[in-house]
């Protein structure tokens, strides 16, 4: 059931473009203070992809707003690295470390609210039409005002992130409540 | 109701047996390297292996777990650690003991494998038949690599492959798979997911980049393809649920095709349509054309798997991101080897893909088949486009055959002859050098400032065809040429060798890194850098013309040093161009000084101690244009640019968009 599938929507696209803007900036960052080399924007895939990976094994209610908040803090741990020793070699290590962190919030993200917003498709649209604004703003943005981007665009996402969250139903709420079973592995599906 | 699958014990034997040979060829060559290529290194890795082995074989035998994560993982480090000592500590023999013991570890990892492994194809005859395919095959393709690709081969497809395998072994799809409604089985669900998540990857270095290229603007084209992808990917969650599995059989072979003739011939398509159509509208068909038949046919697998068993959404997703994960290290294990390769990976995957989405058997056949020919001709294909592109670009040059082509991560390269005989280099299809470049561009902006300076050390930043190296090589004390991407300097070497004299100089030396990352870390300082990277058109070359790069080039000029930059826009021209540049140069350097020959600029920055009057600028001008030069002081110059804005990385967009 869903009471308010509009917020949920704006939701999901708003979370699509804070994904595109920490990642393209997670991009821009080691483009601008480490190397152009292609092994930069590998790391940064890479590593966000396997944070991403772990994010979906995440089991729990309560997790998004920590993973929203230590994602954007795993950024700015990184951008401050990048000021204080620029073209270091330990930036790609630290580079990657916080890519998986930043990268759990989009894995935890789907299995969250799949069952908020129905049909699972609906979710996917609505978050890669967010995402897909977030690459154009990204790729704009670090040509007409690069060091601006990479200094606030993750904290904006967040910020809009966290400002859209939907309430919860009462349905929710009684789910919530009930201990979480996970189904045998081998189950067949109803 | 579950059933055994055997392709994937299959797939892991095989992958296996190819990491063990990939292991054991890495071990020799980097012993032979950087040790002796004498007897001792045979010696010490065949004993070392079999001792290891025996070791691997005792604990199997006694171990619970099947896994062997922990020692793939140490075997890999073993083996990175052998890379590092030998590099730390080359030709010593008195590391050998350590060598051996570290191969052992890997050695030991074998025998682990067979230990616990000997049920898994149905009997040992089975596993050890398996895994030594996929060892002669490891032993062929890694001696072919490294005759191919270098010593860098060996030293990536061990971890590269073992990644690949543990990525599979741990996060990949299960051997036992449960019947399910849809796509038959959920065995046939998860590799699908997977190959989707695989080819995503592949495909955004193939056709978008293809695609890329075909435009003249490199910024604008990569932004809009990069969004075609995304919108491509949305368009097929929106389809999704409309799209039945019987119709998905149907388009995926027109989807193959539809790529193909793309990615084959993206670049007159464009030409006829740039004819018949303003830029923009050109564009935006371009923009369908890679959101409808790229992207899209991937993105209706996932919700369509998960729609009917939501609780199974991160099992789902997670096959998916793996998928994906390959993909990235399959990519960096073919990129240096060529767009075929990719192609070729890319072709193996989506036919695998087409036959779990239940395509017949015949039409399988038929994409193989065309798939295969169409790798074959690829070259042919890329290189005849290529011509008539250029025709289009460069009608005055007359090119009538592209001698050479060559695909980096970071440029599609060619070289070219033109009517009058002439090779010309070209990047990223864009003209780079010509022969007329060398007598012009090269002398006032490598031979005249080393000329000034008298026996310089040398910084070369972008490489091109390096005919600046050859013009200032008998001058300078030694250059270092640096270049983000040695497969130019690899083409420059051969090609225009007339030019760069790399032959028969001996005062060079080549460090492949970006001109950034290179002036940031290292400890040198130079008499003079030359900057010879193309003119901004994309974000990642601008990097290059700001405050901030011009600031890491001043850190690593001695006090008499002097920085020498060309622009191609001509200062008194209406563009802002060449005028943004030379202002930015003048906020970081104390004095800086143009010459301006024709359309071409010259700018030269140095410190306060390094100062010339008009003559001396002039009398050391050994070249034709002499009289004809105007020469700007550095007072002049401040005056020229006093109301102009500099660049910086907040507004690169003026210089790339100009």
């Amino acid at each position: 059931m869903q009471r308010n599938p509009f917020s949920r929507v704006t939701f999901s696209f708003v979370c699509g473009l804070h994904l595109a803007l920490v990642q393209f900036s997670y991009f821009f960052l080691m483009e601008v203070f480490l190397t152009s080399q292609y092994l930069a924007y590998f790391i940064a895939l890479f590593f966000w992809l396997c944070g991403f990976r772990a994010g979906l094994s995440l089991r729990g209610e309560k997790l998004f707003l920590p993973l929203l908040a230590f994602g954007v803090i795993a950024y700015y741990a990184t951008w401050t690295v990048t000021r204080v020793m620029p073209f270091h070699s330990m930036l790609y290590p630290i580079a990657a470390v916080c890519s998986v962190v930043s990268g759990l919030l989009p894995g935890y993200f789907f299995p969250w609210m799949a069952g908020r917003l129905q049909p699972i498709r609906r979710l996917l649209f609505h978050e890669n039409n967010g995402f897909l604004l977030g690459v154009l703003l990204a790729l704009k943005a670090s040509i007409y005002c690069g060091s601006w981007f990479l200094a606030w665009a993750p904290l904006i996402g967040a910020l809009l992130v966290a400002g859209t969250i939907p309430s919860r139903t009462a349905d929710e709420r009684a789910k919530m409540s009930q201990p979480i079973i996970e189904r045998p592995r081998d189950a067949e599906p109803a | 109701m579950t059933t055994s699958h055997r392709i994937a014990p299959l797939f892991y034997a095989v992958g296996m047996g190819l990491l063990f040979a990939f292991l054991q060829v890495g071990y020799f060559w980097e012993l032979q390297f950087r040790l002796t290529a004498a007897y001792p290194s045979f010696l010490t890795v065949t004993l070392s292996w079999l001792v290891g082995g025996i070791v691997g074989l005792w604990t199997g035998q006694r171990s619970r777990s099947r896994h062997g994560a922990g020692w793939m993982i140490a075997s890999l480090c073993a083996f990175g650690l052998v890379a590092w000592l030998l590099r730390k500590f080359p030709y010593q023999s008195g590391w050998l003991p350590v060598h051996g013991a570290l191969i052992a570890v890997s050695g030991a990892q074998a025998g682990h494998f067979f230990a616990v492994n000997r049920g898994l194809l149905g009997s040992a005859g089975r596993l050890f038949l398996w895994e030594n395919n996929g060892f002669v095959l490891g032993w062929l393709v890694g001696y072919v690599g490294y005759v191919k690709l270098g010593s860098s081969f060996p030293l990536a497809a061990p971890m590269v492959t073992g990644l690949l395998v543990l990525l599979l072994k741990v996060a990949g799809p299960r051997f036992e798979e449960r019947f399910r409604p849809g796509y038959a089985q959920d065995g046939t669900v998860r590799w699908l997911l997977f190959l989707t998540g695989f080819n995503l990857i592949l495909l955004n270095y193939t056709l978008i980049r293809q695609t890329t290229l075909a435009f003249r603007d490199l910024e604008t084209s990569a932004l809009v393809m990069v969004l075609a992808y995304f919108a491509g990917i949305s368009l097929g969650y929106l389809a999704s649920e409309r799209v039945q599995p019987r119709t998905m059989a149907r388009l995926l072979p027109v989807f193959l095709v539809f790529q193909v003739v793309l990615v084959a011939f993206v670049q007159l398509i464009v030409v006829y349509l740039g004819q018949l159509a303003p830029t923009n509208l050109t564009y935006a068909l371009i923009f369908l054309l890679v959101a409808v038949g790229s992207t899209s046919l991937y993105s209706v697998f996932l919700p369509r798997f998960i729609q009917p068993d939501t609780a199974n959404t991160s099992r789902y997703y997670s096959i998916e991101i793996v998928g994906s994960l390959c993909g990235l290290l399959t990519l960096g294990a073919l990129s240096m080897a060529g767009m075929t390769a990719v192609y070729a990976a890319y072709f193996a995957a989506f036919i695998a893909l087409a036959a779990l989405a239940q395509v017949g058997r015949v039409m399988i056949g038929l994409l193989a088949a065309f798939s295969l020919l169409f790798l074959l001709g690829f070259d042919v294909i890329d290189r005849k486009v290529s011509v008539e592109f250029y025709k289009r670009f460069y009608s005055g040059r007359g090119i009538e055959q592209v001698i050479h082509t060559r695909y980096s991560p970071y440029h599609k390269i060619e070289v070219v002859k033109d009517g009058d005989g002439d090779r010309l280099l070209i990047l990223n299809n864009h003209l780079q050098f010509g022969p007329s470049s060398h007598h012009h561009y090269s002398y006032f902006v490598a031979e005249y400032p080393a000329a000034l300076l008298g026996n310089p050390t040398v910084a070369v930043l972008g490489c091109g065809s390096m005919s600046t190296v050859g013009r200032m090589g008998d001058i300078a004390e030694w250059i270092t040429i640096v270049d983000i991407d040695r497969a130019v300097f690899e083409t420059s070497r051969k090609y225009f060798a007339e030019f760069n004299r790399l032959y028969e100089l001996r005062n060079w030396t080549f460090v492949d890194d970006d001109a950034k990352h290179f002036l940031g870390t290292t400890r040198q300082t130079f008499d003079l850098v030359v900057d010879d990277i193309p003119p901004a058109k994309t974000r990642q070359i601008a990097l290059t013309y700001t405050r901030e790069f011009f600031e890491l080039v001043r850190l690593r000029l001695t006090p008499r040093g002097v920085f020498s930059m060309p622009s191609l826009t001509s200062l008194h021209a209406q563009r802002v161009y060449g005028k943004r540049i030379l202002a930015t140069m003048a906020a970081v350097f104390d004095r800086v000084y143009v010459i301006n020959d024709g359309d071409t600029s010259y700018y030269f920055g140095t410190s306060e101690s390094a100062e010339f009057n008009e003559e001396t600028l002039r009398a050391a001008i050994d070249h034709a244009s002499r009289p004809t030069v105007h020469i700007m002081l550095p007072d002049e110059v401040r005056e020229h640019v006093k109301d102009t804005k500099i660049i910086t990385i907040n507004n690169m967009a003026d210089l790339i968009l100009y």
